[in-house]
């Protein structure tokens, strides 16, 4: 999953980087006042829908291939923890007295918004590095009243990043060359095989940490931070307005319906449509 | 006189030293001087660079002796942010400095530090990219550029701050030589343009002594040697002492010198090719020698050794292509035999790195194939070829897993599935061949680079591989840990190891390869014995690859009959006192 700003010249490019940021807060409200999967995944397809605009939808699919063990994992957690009130229809493993991994289909359409929300959140976080230059992120962070310390620290580390991943596949070919076997099917097997690797990771990742501090101290960084200037103009066009004012409806919509007919935002709502259909297919 | 730097009695022992990195230093800078700063590792080089800026004692704590004055700052007083301002620091690693998206903003970072208004930052922005010759990569990621280009960036980055004192740690260190000559054009430039103090850390010492007002000599952390770079390199012996090489054409003069000839001009040694051949004729007409004279020497022959008839690697038709259809190798036809000593040279993205990952299959080939021991590379694992061909990283870091030597020769044998006695017999005798076994307990943060090099090789060589392929083995190192590196490598050639090796060094490539392998976008350009490629220098130059500066001369020298393959100092040198003596 390795990222990289992708230059371009798109509607979502063009737009200001504190539309972009607010935008984003907007959605992560939506995503944290529902529950329903059917919602989630409508405002899933939505983020996504960035990236056909964006296009960059090749890198999208690539990053949420690479994610899907990570996403199958927190499914299958959150089916074994989830708080759920209904009553478990049966135990995946069952040894005498333990009973491990309760079933239930309320259980499963709860983890699915779980997995709905955390699939949103990657989309949208993915999209806004993706097509935003560091630069230009910073800016708006500053612009947004962030400290300007705070702001340059998730500007550098965005920088960096790249040639982290680069570092971080010379260390795997490095070990490669060393008989290390890596490409286990095996989860348990491939996290263990890994471990060697972190070693020379953890030495490269502070050294390059020691090093790009040594750098930005170097040029200045702490010289007068209050007064730290910084090129480029920013401007909020009304496509931009009016981009975010969509999502903002919606949340505001989201928050009406959650606080007078909260089931129509919640796990129940999926829950008892699968009950309805069922109910007509038997 | 007005001074830029003052050096008082400086003394700095780091935190967890043993020993001082940098005693009783003494040293002023005029202001607009450009001072060249040269020594082995560890002779307190960074650590001088450091106290400049006011790095240390501020962010490297320990203990500090001694007073720094800066442009009228002590850097006792005033902080690393405020000296920044007026002493720019730029580093070896250009990686090391990036922390833009694009270019314009990595050159721009220092000035809007300083609080610079817009349009003042545009302007040096602007200034600054001409400098380093990026103008039209404004929005280019510089992690994208050459190596030559990155650190050109990381420069001008430092440029467009308009320090009063610009301070370059090994600028060059990590580059090739097309990077090398980009940066030094750019210094000369600045050199020849600029009011600016310039203290410059490097081994280059052929290209940087005809730019430089002074040079000086570190060694354990004091001045050894200090002067004008001339009279500093006349001292060969004390060079030769620290590791340090004086330029090839100077060390050819210097022998001259020895044995009665004087190639020098004007009391002076030669240190560029034009010097050089200017002082040879100077010498040749004092001794009136006549061009043309019919002459012969015999040169111990370098032809490739060849241990069996079947070749040990072998590429049919290779492709390879990177995602987006990016070709790195096209249609590579090349035999390696067991037992040979070969190196592959080429500029940056030529296909070097990509043709030999295939040799241990870390690359499949995108078409055609590679055969190890007769062992298509497609229908095995990268480890099962691991037995054959070791693998041997440019930085040796990249490939450390363990904290202890010991555990990381073992490493490999390990990962082999062999038993523990044979696994420490194996990582004893590994050690032993590149004389670390003194080392096996120690820890290896406590070892130098070269010597991390000498233990990464010893962590290959402990898998018993019947090749050994060398990434880049002598970036970064200084002259004396590099030739250690090839003499390592000739050591185990010698004992039957096939050695393929990638590098820039071409001066070492002459000395101790016996087959070089010229690569030019992806294709093989030439394939012979050293003597035979190096005797084209037209098709090197073609690849951006600078032949050695004795074989400039003898080239210039052609009416004397020098023969094309004539490329290091020693082989001229007894090459010119055979024809002086017969003039005689």
């Amino acid at each position: 999953m390795a990222y990289e700003y992708e230059p371009g010249d798109t509607f979502f490019h063009h737009l200001d980087p504190r539309i972009k940021l607010l935008t984003f807060a907007i959605i992560i409200g939506i995503i944290v006042s529902i529950s329903d999967p059917i919602w989630l995944a409508l405002l899933a397809l939505s983020v996504y829908s960035w990236s056909i605009v964006g296009k960059v939808t090749e890198k999208t699919n690539k990053m949420l291939k690479s994610l899907l063990p990570i996403f199958i994992m927190a499914y299958i957690l959150n089916i074994a923890f989830a708080i759920v009130p209904e009553e478990p229809r049966f135990y995946l493993i069952s040894l005498g007295t333990w009973k491990l991994f309760p079933i239930s289909p309320g259980r499963l359409i709860f983890a699915a918004g779980i997995v709905g929300r955390t699939i949103s959140t990657f989309i949208g976080v993915w999209l806004l590095l993706l097509l935003t230059p560091p630069s230009l992120l910073i800016l708006g962070l500053v612009k947004s009243r962030v400290p300007k310390d705070i702001a340059m620290a998730v500007g550098i580390g965005m920088a960096t990043a790249p040639a982290f991943i680069r570092e971080m596949r010379v260390i795997l070919e490095a070990q490669k060359s060393r008989a290390h076997v890596i490409e286990y099917r095996n989860p348990i097997k491939k996290l263990r095989a890994i471990i060697p690797v972190m070693i020379p990771l953890l030495w490269a990742t502070m050294r390059r940490a020691e090093n790009i501090a040594i750098s930005i101290t170097s040029r200045a960084f702490t010289h007068d931070p209050k007064n730290r200037t910084f090129r480029g103009k920013l401007e909020i066009t009304r496509k931009g307005w009016l981009f975010t004012a969509s999502y903002l409806v919606l949340l505001v919509m989201v928050l009406i319906i959650k606080t007078y007919y909260p089931f129509y935002v919640s796990y129940e709502f999926t829950y008892s449509i699968t009950k309805f259909i069922n109910s007509l297919i038997i | 006189m007005a001074y830029s730097i003052v050096m008082e009695d400086v003394t700095f022992t780091y935190k967890y030293g043993e020993k001082p990195a940098m005693k009783n230093i003494n040293l002023k800078v005029e202001e607009g001087e450009k001072l060249l700063i040269t020594g082995p590792a560890g002779a307190g080089k960074t650590t001088l660079c450091r106290c400049l800026n006011g790095l240390i004692p501020y962010h490297f704590t320990g203990e500090f002796k001694g007073r720094i004055v800066v442009q009228g700052l002590d850097t006792r007083k005033n902080d690393v942010g405020d000296l920044s301002s007026v002493v720019g620091l730029s580093f070896q690693n250009p990686l090391d400095q990036i922390v833009c998206a694009s270019v314009m903003d990595e050159i721009a970072f220092g000035p809007e530090n300083l609080g610079l208004p817009e349009g003042v930052i545009n302007g040096r922005v602007e200034e600054s990219l001409e400098m380093a010759r990026l103008t039209g990569y404004e929005d280019t990621n510089p992690l994208s550029l050459s190596g030559g280009q990155q650190q050109s960036c990381c420069i001008a980055a430092i440029i467009a701050m308009h320090p009063k004192i610009l301070v370059l740690d090994e600028p060059t260190a990590n580059l090739d030589s097309v990077g090398t000559r980009l940066v030094h054009s750019m210094i000369d430039k600045l050199v020849r343009t600029e009011k600016i103090t310039l203290v410059i850390v490097s081994h280059r010492l052929r290209e940087l002594a005809t730019m430089v007002d002074r040079m000086v000599v570190l060694r354990n952390g004091g001045i050894m040697l200090e002067g004008e770079p001339r009279e500093v390199l006349k001292e060969s012996e004390k060079l030769y002492e620290v590791g340090l090489f004086p330029p090839e054409i100077t060390r050819l003069a210097l022998k001259l010198r020895d044995a009665g000839i004087d190639a020098f001009i004007n009391g002076k040694p030669p240190v560029t090719v034009e010097e050089g051949y200017k002082g040879i004729l100077h010498a040749m007409k004092s001794k009136v020698l006549i061009p043309r004279v019919s002459h012969m020497i015999s040169r111990k022959e370098k032809q490739p050794k060849r241990l069996g008839e079947k070749p040990i690697i072998e590429t049919k038709d290779l492709w390879h292509a990177y995602p987006r259809n990016v070709v790195a190798v096209k249609n590579l036809n090349l035999k390696i035999y067991s037992g040979e000593f070969m190196a592959i040279i080429g500029q940056n993205g030529s296909g070097k790195t990509t043709l030999i990952k295939h040799f241990n299959g870390l690359l499949k080939p995108t078409q055609g194939g590679v055969y190890v021991k007769g062992i298509d590379t497609t229908k095995t694992t990268v480890s099962q070829l691991a037995r054959i061909v070791g693998f041997v990283y440019q930085n040796p870091d990249d490939q450390m897993v363990s904290f202890r030597v010991k555990e990381e020769v073992e490493y490999g044998p390990k990962n082999l599935g062999l038993s523990e006695k044979e696994i420490e017999k194996l990582a004893v005798e590994a050690l032993k061949e590149v004389g670390m076994e003194q080392n096996i307990e120690k820890y290896i943060f406590e070892l130098s680079q070269g010597e991390r090099q000498r233990v990464a090789i010893a962590s290959v060589l402990a898998m018993n591989p019947e090749v050994l392929v060398v990434d880049e083995p002598t970036t970064g190192q200084d002259p004396a840990t590099s030739k250690q590196i090839f003499r390592l490598l000739e050591k185990l050639n010698k004992k039957g190891s096939t050695v393929v090796i990638v590098t820039h060094s071409m001066n070492l490539v002459a000395e101790f390869a016996e087959r070089v392998v010229v690569l030019k976008d992806g294709e093989i350009i030439m394939d012979g014995d050293t003597q035979s490629v190096y005797s084209k220098p037209e098709i090197l130059e073609k690849t951006a690859q600078e032949p050695p500066d004795v074989m400039k001369l003898g080239q210039m020298l052609k009416d004397y009959n020098i023969p094309a393959w004539v490329s290091t100092a020693d082989e001229m040198y007894n090459f010119l006192l055979n024809l002086f003596k017969r003039g005689d």
